[in-house]
């Protein structure tokens, strides 16, 4: 320092050249030091691992059978806002078809087609009318409530053995439960999520935890797409496992996203884009889609007078008592025919095939077995279990027998006439105003 | 008048003035080279992003103030204040990547006022530090992908001829159902990337599209630490190693820039043509077009109208260019431009 000092007072040329670059660098570290205390040290640039990124993707599988081929009408509901496209339940509808099942969508006519909104008294009569002759009925996602009165409808045809199927998904309005609740069912608010195990994408779930039942039998794995949980007093067909939640329960449950009501007859399934095409070839979907149109399709619903003609699902006797009744029996042929029944007038009963007898009350002898079955004698009086002795004269009943696979229905009058009438009520439905039971329609001569 | 001047260089030429005089030289020398030469007075950038969705014209915004502190060798160190629900999921890659090369330069810390989800979110994983208030609600990590493809897929049309069975939707609905798990993957990737060790949860965790408390967001390690904008104009100085420095903002100063350059190509055409101001060259051109009858002829109509001036103008895109509705710029395409656009952004509730 002082060599540098001596150096720049030296002599003027050196001062002149040196002093000023000495202040100059003084003044320069001194400012330095006043604003810079340190460097900055960038991070290291991390190397993003894209191409790591994978999504699951589940494989499409191919299912194939030979269903055995019934007869039967599945109606489903489409007078209730139901919100859903008919499209998407296209693989159900031929699975369905292929076993010989007629699918009747419910709706009201119009003049342009499709679905039209109803009042409560306009679907309440179209419900009662389709239960009448469904094997089973499926209900999707209504978005209109069911009524006090249509719940007992239905409620009356599962008592008889109907099926029913019960979807919505929550992804779509809840309305269902206004049905479901009626079978012990519910179907929860807020979707199903697994973020381990999955489809695509977190909400499509795979489920392969199942309880043994016809509707699971061949199961391994299936996914749903965007299912909720049901809650149900009956049995859980399936389980999702620990890593499915919902996203309104964060506890760690089971949810059950398909179960049955405490009733064997009532299926929930809390999904319904399983069955939408392309999800349907996912996985196992295709095998459960044809296991739910099997439960669909094996009705052994019982039927009741008040569902006449749908009883009648196989070749049917139309048996006289007389000749003279032969116009009638015609009649009654024709009317059958134009339900697709297939009905032939013969001059005695077939075995096993399903019959109806147009007779008088004279020619009830012909007929004294099946009505000795049912309780009902014809004489001096004509007496039934469910009403009082009545008068024949101008007197008609009509009884139903239910035996196994066969329905035997009995026409007896008093007269041409009279039976004419009871016939004309059958084919225009007015007999049920008759109707003293289940099974018997007694129709007299008004004062 | 001779003998004032020998006087004076006498006393100049005495040791002691001649000293001071070279001192305030060297003084003069050494802040000059300081402070208008290298390094200068250290200043830090303050980037505003008030309540910003993110879209193609608010990240090219938000990425020419990130170019303008990029470049301003003055500035050692950036601070962003953000209030972003996020938005379209490639801007708010584009601002990720833009902060990733702006912080191998300069420390950016970044703090989050009342919401930071989303795509606003990814901004903040590529800053140096990051700060939210107790109560900013931050996270939200996750990508919308809308309006996916129907259930079932269109119908044919002979009205065009398609090539390829996906030409028209540009894939299957499982297929973008795919892409958007694809795109959260790659969101997580970046989070658990950036994060590393502080992140204190799971990336399935960080999948469900949460948004977080500030408390909790630190608790967690989605974010640094809490605080103001002050401390975190404290933290970019400390992590730059600087003190005693200024501020520039950012906005305002982009804003000039930004207005200086419109000057400089509306200010002939104002002088020239004696339109209003305000009166923008998109718009001229568009009048120029009518006249002319056409592109063509409405800029050689142009080119007589400012005669050797502001030839700027006359590189600017016209109507139906860059950033043109799709409606615009094909007229004559039959089918509708449109189909499903991945965002990072948080919706929020809906009543």
């Amino acid at each position: 320092m002082t060599a540098v000092v001596r150096f720049a007072f030296g002599s003027t040329l050196r001062r002149v050249l040196t002093i000023p670059l000495l202040i100059a660098a003084v003044y320069f570290l001194v400012a330095l030091f006043t604003f810079y205390r340190g460097s900055y040290d960038a991070p290291e640039t991390l190397d993003l691992k894209f191409e790591e990124v994978t999504t699951p993707v589940s494989a499409h599988t191919v299912f194939t059978e030979q269903p055995e081929i019934r007869t039967g009408i599945t109606v489903i509901d489409g007078v209730h806002d139901n919100d859903f496209d008919p499209i998407e339940i296209v693989s159900l509808q031929s699975n369905l078809a292929n076993r010989g099942i007629t699918v009747d969508f419910m709706r009201m006519p119009t003049g342009f087609g499709g679905f039209r909104r109803t009042t409560s008294a306009d679907r309440l009569e179209l419900l009662e009318s389709k239960l009448r002759q469904a094997g089973s009925f499926v209900v999707i996602s209504p978005r209109e409530p069911y009524s006090i009165a249509e719940n007992g409808l239905v409620r009356r045809f599962v008592d008889k053995g109907g099926r029913l199927l019960l979807i919505s998904d929550p992804s779509r309005t809840q309305q269902i439960n206004t049905l479901a609740e009626e079978f012990g069912l519910s179907f929860q608010p807020g979707f199903l999520y697994n973020q381990v195990d999955y489809d695509l994408n977190h909400r499509n779930i795979f489920v392969q935890d199942f309880s043994d039942d016809p509707v699971t039998e061949g199961l391994s794995r299936v996914v749903f797409y965007t299912a909720g949980a049901i809650r149900s007093g009956g049995p859980a067909l399936a389980y999702t496992d620990g890593n499915t939640f919902s996203n309104l329960v964060e506890g760690i449950e089971p949810f059950y996203p398909l179960t049955k009501s405490r009733q064997e007859n009532v299926l929930a399934v809390g999904d319904i884009t399983f069955m939408v095409p392309p999800q349907n070839s996912i996985l196992d979907n295709n095998r459960l889609i044809a296991n739910i149109s099997e439960f669909l399709a094996f009705s052994g619903r019982g039927f009741e007078l008040a569902d006449f003609p749908y009883f009648f699902d196989g070749p049917t006797d139309i048996v006289l008592g007389n000749q003279s009744l032969l116009e009638l029996g015609a009649g009654m042929r024709r009317a059958l025919s134009s339900f697709q029944i297939d009905a032939q007038v013969r001059n005695r009963e077939q075995p096993g095939e399903d019959l109806i007898f147009l007779g008088l009350f004279d020619d009830a002898v012909q007929a004294e077995r099946h009505l000795r079955q049912v309780g009902i004698q014809v004489g001096e009086t004509l007496r039934t279990p469910f009403s009082p002795d009545l008068d024949p004269q101008g007197s008609a009943i009509i009884s139903l027998q239910s035996q196994e696979d066969r329905h035997i229905l009995i026409v007896l009058a008093d007269t041409v006439d009279t039976l004419r009438d009871a016939t004309a009520r059958l084919e225009s439905g007015a007999f049920r105003d008759v109707i003293v039971s289940e099974m018997l329609c007694v129709i007299v001569p008004e004062n | 008048m001779t003998s004032k001047l020998a006087a004076l260089g006498r006393f100049i030429g005495t040791w002691y003035v001649s000293t001071i005089l070279l001192i305030a030289v060297g003084l003069a020398l050494g802040s000059t080279v300081f402070f208008y030469g290298y390094p200068g007075e250290p200043k830090i950038g303050v980037i505003d992003i008030p309540f910003t969705v993110i879209n193609d014209r608010s990240a090219f915004e938000i990425s020419a103030m990130l170019d303008y502190v990029r470049n301003e060798s003055p500035i050692k160190g950036v601070v962003i204040s953000i209030n972003s629900p996020g938005g379209g999921a490639a801007p708010s890659e584009e601002l990720f990547f833009e902060i990733v090369r702006l912080r191998e330069k300069k420390p950016v810390v970044i703090v989050m006022e009342d919401l930071v989800a989303s795509g606003g979110f990814m901004m903040t994983m590529a800053t140096n530090y990051s700060m939210a208030k107790p109560s900013s609600f931050v996270g939200g990590v996750g990508v919308i992908l809308s309006p996916l493809p129907p259930r079932l897929p269109f119908q044919p049309s002979d009205r065009e001829g398609v090539t390829g069975p996906f030409k028209l939707e540009g894939g299957s609905r499982r297929r973008y159902v795919t892409m958007s798990d694809q795109l959260q993957q790659a969101f997580a990737t970046i989070v658990v990337t950036e994060r590393g060790d502080k992140l204190r949860i799971t990336k399935n965790e960080i999948l469900k599209g949460n948004l977080y408390s500030g408390v909790e967001a630190m608790q967690v390690g989605l974010i640094d630490g809490l605080g103001s904008h002050t401390d975190a104009i404290d933290k970019v100085a400390s992590l730059a190693g600087i003190a005693n420095f200024g501020l520039v903002d950012v906005n305002t100063e982009v804003s000039r820039i930004f207005n200086e350059k419109l000057y400089r190509i509306n200010g002939p055409l104002q002088f020239e043509s004696g339109l209003a101001d305000g009166f923008g060259a998109a718009e001229l051109l568009t009048l120029l077009n009518g006249q002319g009858g056409g592109l063509d002829e409405g800029a050689a109509l142009l080119k007589d109208l400012l005669a050797g001036g502001s030839e700027a103008l006359l590189t600017l895109p016209p109507p139906g260019g860059i950033g043109a509705d799709p409606r615009e710029a094909l007229p004559d395409f039959p089918l509708r431009i449109a189909g499903p656009k991945a965002y990072y952004l948080y919706v929020g509730s809906s009543e």
